[in-house]
């Protein structure tokens, strides 16, 4: 209730809590900038600058306030310039994009998920922006984690700038660690030499076999009686390690292979990598975890990949670098959580993972390049990185982010995030070559081998060990990728044909 | 003959076609010029992005049917399985709550809402719903062997009740004298349902039959949002192939179309046994 009684100040902040419920929403946002417009408290500006995101003002309050204060600040800059953000789902990116660049709506610059930028790129649908880049020194590629650069850049072209950083990550619940004294050494030290239990060692898994030593000191299970059992039998209590074997395809498989020495295709996205030795040997060390070692609760299809471990039931997961601001949304700040990179396995170079860096691109039909180069700069700058983490508790792939007192400030509150920087640079790029296709096929056989593996051990399966799946894995990818290679050779000739660069 | 001149006189009314002449247009543009458009993309390989492409003939029809990983004959085999469950799931419920609908003597406007609500909720958040319920059964979504029988009995669960007022409409159609001639000559209930019910309710069934494979064979949503095809492809039916190969896989568009007009053709020769094995004709009037 709105208590008019205390005062202008009261109604002003009901007033404003109004507006800013409208402000939210795109297309009435839109109607009240049109209303102000109309009324004379907001001139008209000569240019239009389109943005695309699916990241959106009516996502939650702090996108709104994120998207208000980047409209601002840059509107401010930019006297001329009006910027009209339009949100767009992520599952109907693609679709949106190409219906508005074959009509006349395309956007001018936008956020591109390196599902899609290789593609987008190779349709001519993105503008090169090396010119533009060799002009503007704050965004070179030293200022960058060089994991982050890898999906943007193509032959010396330059397409995206970075703006977020992603990476897969282990995931640990603190309070299971800490109730274990013999696990104690995964946790920092204090400068005193006390145990600081709110924050894991990046390194605090020193290879698999550790890992999985862990993970059994981590899983309790519990006798008919209700004492505790041992060697893999009763019910289970609390499991040292969640695998999910639906529809996660190369999701899980990825990052461990990747701290094995794995790569998972070649750059120009013609040749699948996995299907060798090390390969092989992940997806076994991952159908040991759950099989052989009974770590893991029995699989099942989940809405996300973290939802049994915020639950408390799981001492460890696999989720992302981005995970940590859900699940203290989600478990309202209670659990003790921290991030790991993959510990090495048997054929690795140290921790790894892999990381992926989505960015902003300029469409190949942008009409206003100046202007929209200026957005692109003000939201890879460091200041734009800085609002990001002001709003969204989003790290950046800026290297000069992490030495500021901003990012130590937020570490301090939220000590999760202290692993972050090294996890997200020790990480191998993600795939990123027709990823779906790729991940339609990889998954069945993947799932295949998971669910199916005692039936694989006794030669009753399709396949007879783990090399053989992935070898037809890798055939199936391989098939896509050469198909995928025609259709873009059908591009290049095409384009030949008619003397431009790209298409439309 | 008077009828007959009638008609004659009827479609000799310039009017009439100028009435019709809006709706006609927009069917025209949205449904057979995009289908023109749609077989047109069938045989090029065609990338939505650029709106461009190479003519291939039937390379991707071929493709289709013959090439040795293709996924065009099991999403068919799978659509089929789906199909042949949601007919005889949506029939064998839908009929037995009409019938009981119509012989309950209390609140069956209310029954009839209960029922039909679920017809009227968007399919997705009835998919989400169900992941969750069928969560605690995770058997039966998490297993090759069972999955299709989960989307199944979600497309049954949202299709009975808006087929159930279709019977009880052709229920409430049937004169109550048949009924009442049949029990004074002895006839017991299952009598009455098999020789009064079911023959009176041929044409209807005739056509709940019809409209369930067609929206049958257009499954999407349930595998879409609750299985995404798996697990091990045993949820992967046409539509969903259809979909992603269009929209998620790049410069498969042609491909994807050639698979939607196979799916039509099927679809096609399906209804058209269908509609000769069960000609519709009237019952006792003859």
């Amino acid at each position: 209730m709105i208590d008019l009684a205390g005062g202008g100040g009261r109604l002003r902040a009901a007033g404003s809590y109004v507006r800013g419920l409208f402000d939210r929403a795109g297309p009435t946002r839109d109607l009240l900038r049109r209303a102000r417009r109309a009324a004379g408290r907001r001139e008209a500006r000569p240019i239009t600058l389109r943005v695309w995101d699916w990241w959106s003002p009516s996502t939650t309050e702090d996108y709104a306030r994120y998207f208000g204060e980047i409209e601002r600040t840059f509107e401010s800059r930019h006297p001329n310039v009006d910027v009209v953000f339009q949100a767009v789902p992520f599952g109907n990116y693609e679709q949106k994009l190409a219906t508005g660049m074959l009509g006349e709506h395309p956007p001018d610059v936008f956020q591109c998920s390196v599902v899609w930028a290789q593609g987008l790129y190779r349709r001519g649908m993105l503008r090169e922006l090396n010119d533009l880049l060799a002009a503007t020194p704050e965004l070179q590629d030293d200022q960058f984690m060089p994991p982050t650069l890898y999906h943007s850049r193509d032959g010396g072209k330059v397409y995206g700038i970075p703006h977020i950083v992603d990476s897969s990550c282990l995931l640990w619940n603190l309070d299971m660690i800490r109730a274990e004294p013999s696990l104690h050494g995964m946790f920092e030290r204090r400068p005193d030499g006390t145990i600081d239990f709110r924050r894991i060692r990046f390194d605090a898994v020193h290879d698999w076999q550790h890992f999985r030593a862990i993970a059994k000191r981590l899983t309790k299970r519990r006798s008919a009686s209700g004492e505790a059992a041992s060697g893999g039998e009763g019910e289970l209590v609390q499991a040292g390690f969640e695998l999910n074997a639906y529809g996660m395809g190369a999701g899980i498989f990825l990052p461990w292979a990747a701290s094995n020495g794995v790569s998972f295709q070649d750059r120009p996205g013609t040749r699948a990598l996995f299907d060798t030795p090390a390969g092989a040997e992940t997806l076994g060390f991952l159908v040991d975890l759950y099989w052989t070692d009974r770590v893991c609760p029995p699989f099942r299809r989940v809405l996300t990949s973290y939802g049994r471990f915020q639950e408390g039931r799981v001492a460890c997961t696999m989720g992302g670098t981005w995970s940590g601001k859900y699940l203290v949304r989600n478990t309202q700040g209670w659990m003790g959580f921290g991030m790991t990179a993959f510990p090495p396995g048997p054929h690795g170079n140290g921790y790894s993972t892999t990381t992926w860096a989505n960015m902003m691109v300029m469409s190949s039909r942008c009409r206003v390049p100046e202007v929209a180069w200026e957005y692109i700069r003000f939201i890879c700058s460091l200041e734009g990185s800085l609002l990001k983490l002001r709003h969204l508790n989003q790290n950046s792939p800026r290297l000069d982010f992490y030495g500021g007192d901003a990012w130590a400030a937020e570490v301090r509150r939220r000590p999760y995030l202290a692993n972050i920087p090294r996890i997200c640079a020790s990480g191998a790029p993600h795939y990123h070559t027709q990823t779906q296709a790729v991940q339609d096929e990889v998954q069945p056989i993947f799932e295949y081998v998971l669910l199916n593996w005692p039936d694989i051990q006794a030669g009753r399966a399709r396949f007879s060990s783990t090399a053989d799946a992935l070898h037809l894995a890798a055939q199936r990818v391989n098939e896509v990728y050469r198909r995928h290679l025609k259709v873009v050779q059908g591009w290049s000739a095409r384009d030949r044909r008619r003397g431009t660069q790209g298409g439309k | 003959m008077n009828v007959a001149r009638s008609i004659r006189t009827e479609r000799n009314q310039p009017a009439a076609y100028l009435f019709i002449a809006p709706a006609f247009a927009i069917v025209l543009v949205f449904s057979f010029v995009s289908m023109g458009i749609s077989f047109y993309v069938s045989l090029h390989d065609w990338d939505g992005f650029r709106g461009e492409g190479q003519f291939v003939g039937a390379a991707n029809y071929v493709r289709a049917l013959t090439e040795p990983n293709s996924v065009f004959w099991l999403a068919l085999r799978n659509t089929i399985l789906y199909v042949v469950m949601a007919v005889v799931g949506v029939l064998g419920t839908s009929l037995p709550l009409a019938l009981l609908c119509r012989r309950a003597r209390y609140g069956q406007s209310l029954f009839r809402t209960l029922y039909f609500l679920p017809s009227i909720t968007p399919m997705v958040v009835i998919s989400l719903v169900w992941i969750w319920l069928l969560q605690e059964w995770s058997v039966l979504m998490d297993r090759p062997q069972t999955a299709l029988a989960a989307i199944a009995l979600v497309g049954v669960w949202q299709a009975s009740g808006y087929n159930m007022l279709l019977f009880l409409a052709g229920l409430n159609d049937i004169p109550q004298e048949y009924y009442d001639a049949a029990r004074v000559d002895g006839a017991g209930r299952l009598q009455e349902f098999w020789h009064i019910t079911i023959p009176l309710l041929r044409n209807t069934l005739i056509f709940v039959t019809v409209m369930l494979i067609i929206g049958s064979f257009q499954v999407f949503t349930q595998a879409y949002i609750m299985t995404g095809g798996g697990p091990q492809r045993s949820t992967e039916v046409l539509a969903l192939q259809v979909f992603k190969n269009a929209f998620s896989y790049a410069g498969q568009m042609g491909y994807a179309s050639a698979m939607a007009w196979l799916l039509f053709a099927v679809l096609f020769v399906f209804i058209m046994i269908q509609v000769r094995v069960f000609r519709s004709r009237r019952i006792y009037d003859q």
